[in-house]
């Protein structure tokens, strides 16, 4: 079963979007399609910790997107503040922006972002043939 | 079947320590089994995206905050620990180190005359090189410049690795999701072959719950990754689980009753790193991903060191402030950017304790001292940076906690220590510990060659106890 519901998954695409929403040359988050990816991580988060980003995701999915980009711009706002204030937004604010990056920024798909960046580490698993 | 089994050892956790103490025991003759929480990867099998990776080789999915969300603690979970994901950066400790530990510890072989040669033992497991300065990236040669011209003082990297081919183009970063061509000297490569050889048992997938000790035996209970509950048993036990899976286990097995320092006296080397965008390109991703270290003996007297380091476009995003349009201009020039990161000799211990779901809680915040010393690392960073024509510079506002220590220390006195010089459990002679949990304190200096240089001083100890 989908650790997502389907309401989460549009929130999830809509936060993606407010904070990558795409330009000329790089895709936005909704547009890669990576928000399919998700479950690749969630199963693997604390189940305290899931059940936080659950819940921001159905909020997400509820709420206009001007007050999604308010909401997430008061926590990066308050990103500094001290806690308990301060906790409560770089906690709310690193659980999207891990979320939403790590989807986005693996390019699992190679759906043009590392092209866009010109991200191009390699490895090769066994030498280059000599120079003849 | 390995459960039914009564061992010599049962060893918790397969990072460093558990490596090298599961190998050292094995090829003495004792019959050992070693568990991992994390899976078992061959290195063609380890994730080829930073998504699985940060799901599959780490706690929490990737990242583990702290209790107020200043700190992302960033712990392995894996066959091999630490030394999979790692840089394999090997590093002996200094005088100050030392004498800070034997001042906390009361422990007197904390000397660089007592251990070089433990650390003489471990090295002859591995290879080990200067990282080659000739296949320096874009980043190493800003570090190395922005250095000279400000009049610090820098020296290139140690590091355990066999050939990384970096003349065919083959570039480290990528080696933070383990290394592909086994050059990394991860303990899945140096030690765990040559234990499984002589007879060890590593069972992955097996997360340890709860410690029983009795006089002559040891049980370890826990459940295995399809949820099924199994124990392991033995003469002895050895703990190599880290400062938090150490703590946490101790602490869920109630042995704070008896050793009140479980949990206490945990320290990260909080590590900042900060971005500097160029005009040219920097190609900070390509060939050996740090070559530098500072060897500033003032950067030392004032509690941070500086190294060249970058990270891959998950962690940039993290750093890079703002969202948006803005966001995604600045990623668009990630091969334009440069990164240092400054590692801070933390000095404001904190405290490890067991929410009632059983998940770690990790209690740490940096105090007025540690605020200083970062501040300084970072206006060295700056430094370096306008020296070497950065156009712009993005200070990395987010700690990161790679080196997590303490929290099962080493010392004389059991009311404040929580293991004995002899690596036993203050009062539990069948339990020992040697990996980062105890470390009396933050030696400001990467820890990795010092578990290992403990953990065969360990290994002795056991072997000798049990002659």
């Amino acid at each position: 079963m989908a650790i997502l519901s389907n309401m989460q998954q549009r929130g999830l695409r809509r936060i993606g979007d407010v904070l990558i929403p795409g330009d000329g040359d790089m895709p936005s988050f909704s547009a890669t399609g990576c928000a399919a990816h998700a479950d690749r991580m969630l199963g693997e988060m604390h189940d305290d910790d899931l059940a936080g980003v659950k819940a921001v995701m159905a909020l997400c999915g509820l709420l206009p997107t001007p007050l999604i980009r308010g909401l997430f711009a008061m926590t990066e706002r308050f990103a500094q503040a001290p806690a308990p204030v301060g906790g409560l937004m770089r906690m709310a604010n690193l659980g999207i922006k891990g979320v939403v990056m790590s989807l986005y920024y693996a390019d699992v798909d190679r759906r043009g972002v590392f092209a866009a960046m010109r991200w191009d580490p390699v490895v090769h698993r066994s030498s280059k043939p000599p120079h003849p | 079947m390995p459960q039914d089994r009564f061992y010599d050892a049962v060893i918790v956790g397969a990072g460093v320590s558990g490596s090298f103490i599961a190998n050292a025991l094995t090829q003495a003759g004792m019959k050992c089994v070693l568990l991992e929480a994390g899976r078992s990867f061959a290195s063609d099998e380890y994730p080829d995206n930073d998504l699985d990776a940060g799901a599959l080789l780490y706690w929490g999915g990737g990242i583990e905050l702290n209790k107020d969300a200043s700190i992302g603690l960033l712990r392995p979970k894996a066959v091999g620990g630490g030394s999979i994901v790692n840089q394999a950066l090997l590093d002996r400790f200094d005088d100050l180190a030392f004498d800070s530990w034997r001042d906390a510890s009361g422990v007197s072989y904390f000397t660089r005359a007592e251990m070089d040669p433990w650390y003489d033992a471990a090295a002859a497991h591995l290879s080990i090189r200067t990282v080659p300065e000739e296949h320096a990236n874009g980043n190493a040669r800003i570090f190395r410049e922005g250095f000279a011209k400000n009049g610090y003082l820098c020296a290139p990297l140690e590091r355990a690795q066999g050939d990384c081919r970096f003349e065919d183009g083959n570039c480290c970063i990528e080696c933070l999701r383990g290394c592909p061509i086994d050059s990394k000297q991860s303990m899945a490569v140096a030690l765990l072959p040559k234990a499984r050889a002589a007879g060890l048992d590593i069972v992955s997938r097996f997360e340890a719950m709860r410690v029983e000790a009795g006089a002559d035996e040891v049980t370890v209970s826990g459940r295995a990754a399809d949820g099924s509950a199994r124990s392991y048993r033995g003469r002895r036990l050895v703990l190599g689980a880290g400062a938090i899976g150490n703590s946490r286990l101790l602490l869920l097995s109630n042995f704070a009753d008896r050793l009140p320092a479980v949990g206490h006296n945990f320290y990260t080397h909080p590590q900042y790193m900060s971005l500097g965008m160029y005009d040219e390109p920097v190609n900070a991703h390509r060939g050996p991903l740090q070559s530098y270290k500072s060897a500033d003996p003032s950067f030392r007297a004032a509690g941070f060191k500086l190294e060249n380091v970058f990270t891959g476009p998950i962690g940039v995003a993290m750093l890079v402030p703002a969202f948006g349009v803005e966001h995604m201009r600045r990623m668009r020039d990630i091969t334009h950017m440069g990164c240092i990161e400054v590692a801070v000799r933390d000095t404001n211990p904190g405290r490890i304790t067991v929410a009632a779901s059983g998940k770690a809680i990790v209690d740490k915040t940096l105090n007025a001292e540690d605020r200083r010393r970062r501040d300084r690392g970072i206006e060295a960073m700056g430094n370096i940076f306008r020296a070497t024509g950065a156009r712009e510079i993005i200070e990395g506002n987010i700690a990161i906690g790679l080196h997590l220590m303490g929290g099962c220390n080493m010392g004389v006195d059991p009311s404040r220590s929580v293991v004995s010089p002899e690596f036993h459990l203050h009062g539990f002679n069948n339990i020992h510990v040697a990996d980062s949990s105890i470390f009396p304190n933050a030696p400001g200096i990467n820890p990795s060659f010092t578990i290992m240089a403990l953990s065969c001083r360990a290994a002795e100890t056991i072997l000798a106890e049990a002659r």
